[in-house]
């Protein structure tokens, strides 16, 4: 297994806030990554970084084994367009193409007029008047036909229409599988892109919470649900990455495989699995139910970094 | 350098902003001097008296035309080209330097446009009416060399300063160029005070190529000024 991307206790602080804190990560080389989190989880600044468009406070990153910034050999071989990149005066779709087409050796003339006409980016425009919808649509014909062997998407999918997410979907898949590169892509579709995803980083307040394959990390989670008061029993020894309380009922995501058979001794409770989408909301879940509870998964991955280090 | 021309190449990428502007802005003044020559004379100016000539070479049109243009192509060339060039794997080092090696190409072209058009301009015995756009006392009065030094070093100038000016931009947001602009213009004003009795002595010592050197060195003080600006400069 070789790794593209390593980033060591790697943070930034912005003024009061730290973006990203301590995270120490390992992408691996010709995997479709997803990063997923809340907004403000730390996912664009984590590509910012690893691209050199940024800089650490503190930690480091190495992307195909060195540091990526001011390094040419390295810089040239990744694409990173932001969901809010800009683009020089007066740009329009052919100036934006042939640009590209400049830096990447492999870059595909082809793939990208598919793509131009699956989304019907307009020739004429100037990408500044681009709607939101074609702003992606451009970021994601730069980023695919640049078959860059480290490619980042960041929530490549705003302002597109269902559609088009299916051709970008099918796209990706079809092209990866045929010229495999590293993908790193954020998104919040979590349900709708789940499918393209080996592996998953979930970044929750700038810290790393989860880094496992997509199927590993389906099972080490589960769901339970019934009266309140049963619930709170279950969870009595259990870690709850959420909690949720509607009058006398509670469900909760529970970190762990679900009980063998689906259901208690008692029969109170009732079990079921969770989508990739409702473990990622229950890692961002603040706990604003009437338990009370505060962001249990948070802490919890805290308090296994502290046992870790010691 | 390899990486430096492709990063230049970016800048090239759309040739008419580079080219065809400035072409354009050096033709619209050579019209505008030209009905301006004609009013004077159908005023009654006589174009072959000295008094006409002296006045004529006082048209720096051409002077005051560009500089406008290249400010704000050196800032956009950094302003708003260097997060498309992050995006696409432009190391900073290679793209300050390509940015000045375009700046250089821009300086170069104008000067040849200006040359030749002052070539004509001498040749037809100015434009066969007495217009003088190129022959004038701000472009050496008909000297070819001291055109092509005036002009060349005038546009490198303009266009590094701007992207200086973009730099800051891109590094500090808004505030940056304010503050950038309002520091400049404090140490002239202090600049001035403190030598203001030498002042007279200082202006008449002045000498072409001192000032030629001058802004050789302050133009590339500005390209060093980019390139430690934007080291440290985050894409927003």
């Amino acid at each position: 297994m070789t790794i593209a991307i390593e980033t060591r206790g790697l943070t930034r602080v912005h003024r009061e806030v730290r973006a990203l804190d301590d995270v120490t990560v390992q992408i691996r080389e010709n995997t479709i990554t997803g990063l997923l989190g809340r907004n403000g989880a730390g996912k664009t600044t984590f590509m910012s970084l690893a691209t050199a468009q940024d800089r650490p406070t503190s930690g480091s990153v190495s992307v195909l084994g060195e540091s990526p910034f001011e390094n040419a050999r390295i810089l040239e071989q990744l694409c990173f367009i932001r969901d809010n990149q800009r683009y020089p005066d007066d740009y329009k779709l052919r100036h934006a193409l042939r640009a590209a087409a400049i830096f990447y050796p492999n870059w595909s003339p082809e793939l990208a007029g598919e793509l131009v006409e699956l989304f019907r980016i307009p020739q004429k425009t100037i990408v500044k008047k681009f709607s939101r919808g074609q702003l992606s649509a451009l970021g994601i014909v730069l980023g695919l036909a640049s078959r860059a062997p480290v490619t980042f998407f960041d929530e490549p999918y705003l302002g597109l229409d269902a559609t088009a997410r299916t051709y970008f979907y099918d796209v990706l898949l079809r092209d990866y599988q045929a010229h495999p590169r590293t993908i790193l892509l954020s998104t919040h579709l979590i349900d709708e892109m789940d499918r393209l995803l080996e592996r998953v980083v979930i970044l929750d307040r700038g810290r790393v919470v989860q880094d496992a394959e997509v199927d590993e990390l389906r099972g080490m989670a589960h769901q339970v649900s019934g009266r309140a008061a049963a619930v709170d029993a279950y969870l009595a020894e259990r870690r709850a990455l959420s909690r949720h309380r509607v009058g006398g009922l509670a469900t909760a995501v529970v970190d762990g495989p679900m009980p063998q058979g689906g259901r208690d001794a008692g029969g109170e409770l009732e079990f079921s699995s969770v989508s990739l989408q409702e473990l990622v909301a229950a890692y961002g879940f603040d706990g604003a139910d009437s338990l009370g509870s505060t962001s249990d998964a948070a802490q919890a991955s805290q308090i296994d970094r502290q046992g870790a280090r010691s | 350098m390899k990486r430096i021309i492709t990063a230049a190449r970016l800048h090239l990428n759309k040739p008419q902003v580079v080219f065809a502007s400035p072409a354009q802005i050096i033709g619209v003044v050579l019209v505008l001097s030209a009905i301006i020559a004609f009013a004077l004379q159908r005023a009654g100016n006589d174009p072959s008296s000295p008094d006409y000539v002296t006045g004529a070479r006082m048209n720096f049109g051409m002077a005051w035309a560009l500089p406008g243009f290249l400010i704000y192509y050196g800032v956009q060339a950094v302003a708003t080209t260097f997060p498309f060039a992050l995006a696409l794997g432009v190391t900073r080092r290679a793209y300050v330097l390509g940015t000045a090696l375009v700046n250089l190409i821009l300086a170069a072209y104008i000067t040849v446009i200006m040359l030749a058009l002052l070539g004509i301009e001498l040749a037809t015995g100015h434009w066969f009416f007495g217009l003088y756009a190129l022959d004038n006392y701000a472009f050496g009065a008909g000297n070819p060399g001291v055109l092509a030094l005036t002009v060349f070093l005038g546009v490198f100038f303009s266009t590094s300063v701007g992207g200086v000016f973009g730099a800051v931009w891109v590094r500090y947001g808004s505030r940056g160029p304010l503050a950038l602009g309002l520091g400049l213009g404090l140490l002239v004003v202090i600049a001035l005070l403190v030598l203001a009795p030498q002042l007279a002595a200082l202006v008449s010592g002045i000498t072409g190529p001192g000032m030629a050197i001058a802004v050789a060195l302050l133009s590339l003080l500005a390209v060093a000024g980019t390139w430690l600006t934007m080291r440290h400069a985050a894409v927003r």
